[in-house]
C-alpha cells in the first residue's frame, strides 16, 4: 500500500505506527510475550523474518518506545519490553488474549471429538491451519480415524457438534473421516499433508500409519516392545528439546505458558503431572532441567509423557525437531 | 447400482470417491472380491493398482466382525 497522503498524529494514534506492518506485529507478539529478552537471531527465527529486518523493525519499535534494547553491541543486542511504553501493557494482554482465543478453539474442538457416541480412535488438526498457512476464510479441518461402518455416522454427528464452535470461533469447520485403510494406502502428497497435523485425540495420523505400515509384522510385535519402543522415541525428542533449549533459553517461558493455559482444562490425573512440572520449572537451573529432560529413570519416563516443551515449540521448530528424530531413527 | 455393474474406475483415490465405494461395501452393494477383479482389469501402473486393491483389502478387514476367542 502507498502511503497515506495525510498522516495522522503520532501522540493521539500510536497504534497506527506500532501496528503498521505486519513484521510490526510479529515482533511485537514475541518480544512483549516474553519475560526475558530475545536476540536478533531469535526474533527472526521465532517470526520467520529475515534477521536483517527483525533489526530494522527493532530498531523502529525502540524508536516508538514500546521495547528497549539489553546489552552493548549490535551484534549481541537483545531486546525486551519497554515496561512504561505507551501502551504496552494493553497490547500484551491483547496478544495474551489472541493465544488464548486459539487455545480454546483447539480446546473446544477437542471436547466435541470427545463427546461423541459414535467411537473416534483418533482425531487432529491437518490443512492450512495446521500448516499455519490459512488465510481469513481457510477452513479448520479435523481428521479423525474411525472405523469404515461408521465413518459417515462419525463424520455427520462430529459435523454437528462443530457447529456451536463456528459460531463462538467464526470459523469453518469441515470433518474429513480416515480409516486405517485410508491411511495405510495413503499417495506421498496425502502423506505430505499429514505431516503437519495438530494432535487433538489419540496418535498422530503418520504415527499410526509408521507403526502400521511395516503392517502385520509389527503389529504382531510383543506389546513390551512397542512401549519400549515408545520411551526410546520420547527419550530422543528429549535429547533434541534439552539442546534446543541450550540455544533457546526462552522455551521455558513458553512452556510455563503453556502449563498455566493448559491446567484448568486438563484431567484430574494430567493435572497433577502438569502440576509437577510446573514446581520442576519454578525451581531448576536451566542446566539441571536440560538433564532433567532426558533422565532415564521412572519418574523421567512418566513426566516425559506430559511434557509441556514439544507443545511450547512453534509449529515450524516442532516440525523440523520431530522431522530430525524420524531422521535420526 | 449394484455390484456386478458396479465398475469403480478410481475408487481410492479422492477423499468422494472413497467415501462413495466404502458405502457400497458398507452396504453390502458390491463385494471386496468384484472390486478387486475390476481393479485388476483396469490399465493402471501396478503400483497404483496394488494401492487400492491393498486400500479395498483393508476396508473389507475392517468390515469383518471381530474373531471370537
Amino acid at each position: 500500500m502507498r502511503p497515506t497522503s495525510h498522516p495522522q498524529s503520532a501522540l493521539r494514534y500510536p497504534l497506527t505506527r506500532l501496528l503498521s506492518t505486519e513484521a510490526h506485529v510479529r515482533v511485537l507478539r514475541v518480544v512483549l510475550s516474553s519475560d526475558i529478552p530475545i536476540g536478533v537471531a531469535d526474533l527472526a527465527r521465532r517470526t520467520a523474518l529475515q534477521a536483517s529486518g527483525v533489526a530494522r523493525v527493532c530498531t523502529r519499535l525502540e524508536d516508538l518506545g514500546v521495547i528497549e534494547p539489553v546489552g552493548r553491541g549490535a551484534r549481541h543486542r537483545q531486546y525486551r519490553r519497554a515496561p512504561r511504553g505507551p501502551l504496552v501493557a494493553s497490547l500484551a494482554a491483547l496478544f495474551a488474549e489472541e493465544r488464548t482465543r486459539a487455545d480454546d478453539i483447539t480446546e473446544r474442538l477437542r471436547q466435541a471429538v470427545r463427546a461423541g457416541k459414535t467411537p473416534i480412535r483418533a482425531a487432529w488438526i491437518e490443512g492450512p491451519v495446521a500448516a499455519g498457512t490459512d488465510r481469513p476464510g481457510d477452513p479448520l479441518v479435523v481428521g479423525i480415524l474411525v472405523e469404515p461402518a461408521v465413518a459417515d455416522r462419525a463424520r455427520q454427528e462430529l459435523e454437528r457438534r462443530l457447529l456451536p464452535l463456528e459460531a463462538y470461533g467464526d470459523v469453518l469447520a469441515e470433518v474429513r473421516t480416515l480409516t486405517i485403510a485410508d491411511l495405510a494406502t495413503a499417495d506421498a502428497r496425502r502423506r505430505a499433508e499429514l505431516a503437519s497435523a495438530l494432535p487433538l485425540l489419540g496418535p498422530l495420523p503418520l504415527d499410526i500409519a509408521r507403526t502400521r505400515r511395516p503392517t502385520r509384522r509389527a503389529s504382531r510385535a510383543p506389546l513390551a516392545t512397542r512401549h519400549a519402543d515408545r520411551e526410546t522415541r520420547s527419550l530422543a525428542v528429549a535429547a533434541l528439546l534439552a539442546e534446543h533449549l541450550r540455544r533457546d533459553p526462552s522455551l521455558v517461558e513458553e512452556a510455563r505458558r503453556h502449563l498455566e493455559r493448559r491446567i484448568p482444562r486438563a484431567s484430574p490425573g494430567e493435572r497433577l503431572e502438569l502440576e509437577e512440572w510446573q514446581r520442576i520449572l519454578a525451581t531448576l537451573p536451566l542446566a539441571r532441567l536440560r538433564r532433567f529432560l532426558i533422565r532415564d529413570d521412572a519418574r523421567g519416563r512418566r513426566l516425559r509423557q506430559s511434557s509441556p516443551f514439544l507443545a511450547a515449540l512453534s509449529t515450524d521448530d516442532r516440525r523440523a525437531l520431530l522431522a530430525a528424530e524420524a531422521g535420526d531413527r | 447400482m449394484t455390484g456386478a455393474r458396479c465398475s469403480p474406475r478410481k475408487p481410492a483415490t479422492d477423499d468422494k470417491d472413497r467415501d462413495f465405494v466404502r458405502v457400497l461395501l458398507v452396504e453390502r452393494l458390491v463385494t471386496a472380491a468384484v472390486l478387486i477383479e475390476r481393479l485388476r482389469a483396469l490399465g493402471l501402473p501396478v503400483d497404483e493398482r496394488e494401492r487400492r486393491v491393498e486400500w479395498v483389502q483393508l476396508t473389507a478387514k475392517g468390515l469383518r466382525p471381530p474373531r471370537r476367542r
